[in-house]
């Protein structure tokens, strides 16, 4: 008795179930497609975010170059640090068999107590 | 009323049908007018500009680089109000509003260029103001982060991203790279719809240039160039560095020059790399050649006497000269005819080999030819034809009569250096595709032998002779190593009419460094120098001072021979080997030493004074603290041990 009832029901909702899977499709191919039109635009706007960190990495770069040339680190050395440039005087040739050793601690030179 | 409902819908149904049929032939049989049209509604273009490749030095430092940029265009058509259009557009570019405001003053025009290859900050403004009529295009910008370093070698590019000089010209090709054209759905504003992100952030690139230059010493070179061409008052200096062994260079420098980043404003004279494009007269770097040539045919030794008759010495009508009076010779060896750079000794020796044998060698060390440099510009220099007049065999013998670029001199010097090879000279060490990572490597090329081992060998230590003793390049000299090289004083030839201009000279010196084993081969030059000419007053000191960095710099070991003053070593004036030499000198450097055998006073001296006195002493010292040397043991005047051994305390 009970499943000749429901036979019956399913026979009847038959037509809505296939009006509504056919209107679920389409309400699903509509929200996909808007939807991959907002991923799209968000993948846009990642890309120029990309490209803006992009051109700033390159920026830096660029000021990484300048201040690495020789030409500028002369010029600090010379106006910051009131250093000069090396001449020939100033190098020292230590004959083969001097040798020189530098220590800051008292302890590493053995023999100390000498 | 049944029939008429099933009639009409009969007839909608045929009009459904029909419209079902029409959209199915447009959608489903291909139709390139309607596809045309389709694509011009949904696609867009977007055209992704390749990044001109790097340029970097030997040691990965940046010569040239591309940042991104946009040049900034303008539709006069669509703007709305031009005044406004204007004044804000002049504000944020900082250019004058008269400049803006003819530029779109033409109605009719669509399309103008307000500014090109402006940076990101300042085109991220004017893309806030949202202006009607204005548009963008992605660019890359060269920057040259050295501005002068290296200028007339690395060349520089247009405004289209063309290479116009230099490097930038020669590989173009391989550093601009292909642009990129991706083809995407937009929206209704124009938008692209991107479902793949690495369509934009990939951007194209074009090929890194890797250089054999090392831009520290391209620097330093320069820089005493530039000290050089002001102390002399010299019209211009020319300096190339090769690697003896390879003839790669590691600095070309020809001043003066121009800054990179801005070639518009300079003069194009200066734009050029001399040391490549230009030739002139020698001088007497050119002895050093001929002089290999007769020891190579076993005409001539290096200790074979020759006759300078004093001073004068007459060919045909012409009578031949030393460069001054004082230089006058009467017997002298081979060895001494280069070190006193006798042009009669020379002339004499050229006779002897003819003008065949002559010219023929000079073509073989590279004269009056290209050397297949990667350069543009490179020029042959000139070498007459044959037969040769006896008088101008003998002027080519002392670099007269023809014509050689400072970079060809240089090579032909390398040869003798590296023991008798011609290699092609080079400045790109590699060519790196960035988008397959396939490296490129430039690899030395050897062209051809052009003198015996033995030969080179033997001129080398000649030409160490140059800078010892009497010789004319003693001011050449580094402490520390020892140098070989040749002096050159060469007259300016007129460039109308014939004969020399009065007074001007080109005075140069070329040598490598350490003689007895050489690392670097140095030329340098100064053009038309105002105070003092000759090449071992002005050029000489020039070669010590880039050749003593260029050694330092590489951690080349001085050699304790150079220490001595070499007038006192046999040199190349005898039979005697390299080996022979060095264990003289050595031994003479030991027999003449004061070795102290009790403790120096050394109180109150800094490190560097306490070195200069001992570092001859043979005594191991032992430095504690930093400042200056408060006391020592042993204490001074109390004997040294059997070790030798001494410490020494320091206090600030």
């Amino acid at each position: 008795m009970n499943s000749d009832f429901y036979q019956d029901d399913i026979q009847r909702l038959k037509p809505f179930l296939s009006v509504f899977f056919i209107v679920a499709t389409l309400f699903s191919l509509v929200f996909l497609k808007m939807e991959e039109r907002r991923m799209s635009y968000v993948v846009l706007k990642q890309t120029r975010e990309y490209k803006k960190t992009a051109e700033i990495r390159k920026q830096k770069e660029i000021q990484l170059a300048k201040l690495v040339r020789p030409q500028f680190i002369e010029n600090i050395a010379k106006a910051k640090m009131t250093l000069k440039r090396a001449t020939a005087a100033q190098i020292i040739h230590l004959s083969p068999n001097t040798s020189v050793t530098y220590l800051k601690s008292e302890s590493l030179i053995p023999g100390l107590s000498n | 009323m049944k029939n008429k409902i099933i009639s009409l819908f009969i007839g909608i149904a045929f009009l459904w049908g029909a419209l079902a049929l029409r959209a199915a032939y447009l959608q489903f049989l291909p139709n390139e007018k309607l596809n045309t049209l389709q694509a011009r509604q949904f696609q867009t273009v977007v055209t992704l500009p390749s990044r001109r490749g790097n340029i970097i030095d030997i040691n990965g430092k940046d010569l040239a680089m591309s940042s991104p940029a946009y040049s900034i265009y303008a539709d006069p058509k669509v703007i709305v109000n031009k005044k406004q259009f204007v004044k804000t557009v002049s504000q944020i570019l900082g250019e004058p509003a008269a400049m803006i405001a003819r530029k779109i003053s033409d109605s009719k025009k669509r399309f103008v260029w307000i500014d090109r290859l402006v940076n990101a900050s300042t085109t991220e403004k004017l893309k806030e103001q949202n202006i009607r009529g204005l548009g963008f295009v992605e660019e890359w910008r060269r920057i040259y982060p050295n501005d002068h370093l290296l200028s007339t070698s690395l060349g520089f590019i247009g405004k289209e991203g063309q290479g116009l000089e230099g490097i930038e010209l020669l590989y173009d090709k391989d550093l601009k790279g292909e642009n990129k054209k991706v083809s995407l759905r937009k929206d209704a504003r124009g938008r692209p719809l991107v479902q793949d992100g690495t369509v934009f952030t990939e951007t194209p690139q074009g090929k890194d240039i890797q250089l054999t230059i090392d831009s520290d010493l391209q620097y330093f070179v320069e820089t005493e160039l530039q000290q050089a061409l002001k102390n002399h008052q010299a019209e211009a200096a020319y300096a190339v560095v090769l690697d003896a062994k390879t003839s790669a260079i590691r600095a070309i420098a020809s001043l003066p020059d121009f800054d990179l980043n801005k070639p518009e404003k300079s003069n194009s004279g200066f734009r050029r790399n001399k040391t490549v494009t230009d030739t002139y007269e020698p001088g007497s770097t050119l002895k050093t050649f001929i002089l290999a040539e007769a020891l190579e045919k076993n005409i001539y030794k290096a200790n074979s006497k020759i006759f300078c008759e004093n001073g004068n010495f007459k060919i045909g009508k012409r009578v031949i000269h030393e460069a001054e009076k004082s230089h006058s010779q009467g017997l002298i060896t081979v060895s001494e005819v280069l070190a006193y750079s006798s042009n009669i000794g020379t002339s004499k020796i050229a006779l002897k080999l003819g003008d065949a044998a002559l010219r023929e060698s000079l073509l073989r060390f590279g004269f009056g030819q290209k050397s297949g440099l990667d350069l543009p510009g490179e020029a042959k220099g000139i070498i007459l034809g044959l037969p040769w007049a006896d008088h101008l065999l003998a002027n080519v013998s002392f670099g007269q009569g023809m014509t050689a670029s400072p970079l060809q001199m240089a090579n032909a010097y390398a040869s003798i250096a590296n023991g008798g090879i011609l290699n092609r000279p080079y400045i790109i060490q590699s060519i790196t595709d960035i988008e397959t990572n396939q490296k490129t490597e430039n690899k030395p090329t050897e062209i051809r032998r052009v003198v015996s081992e033995e030969t080179a060998q033997q001129m080398r230590m000649m030409l160490a002779g140059v800078t010892s003793g009497k010789g004319s390049g003693l001011l050449a000299r580094v402490p520390g190593y020892i140098v070989g090289g040749k002096t050159g004083t060469a007259q300016k030839v007129k460039t109308n009419g014939r004969g020399y201009i009065p007074g001007g000279y080109i005075g140069s010196f070329t040598g490598f460094i350490p003689a007895n084993d050489p690392q670097y081969v140095i030329y340098v030059a100064l053009d038309h120098p105002k105070k003092g000419y000759y090449g071992s007053q002005v050029a000489a000191p020039l070669f010590a001072s880039i050749a003593s960095y260029a050694v330092r710099k590489d951690g080349v070991a001085p050699e304790i021979l150079a220490e001595k003053d070499l007038s006192q070593v046999p040199s190349a004036q005898t039979n005697l080997n390299q080996k022979q030499i060095e264990k003289y000198s050595l031994d003479d450097l030991k027999n003449e030493k004061q070795i102290l055998t009790a403790a120096p006073e050394l109180k109150n001296l800094s490190v560097r004074e306490v070195l200069q006195k001992v570092h001859q002493q043979d005594i191991k010292i032992k430095f504690l603290g930093s400042g200056q040397v408060s006391k020592t043991w042993p204490e001074a005047g109390e004997a040294l041990n059997q070790d030798r051994q001494m410490k020494v305390f320091l206090k600030e």
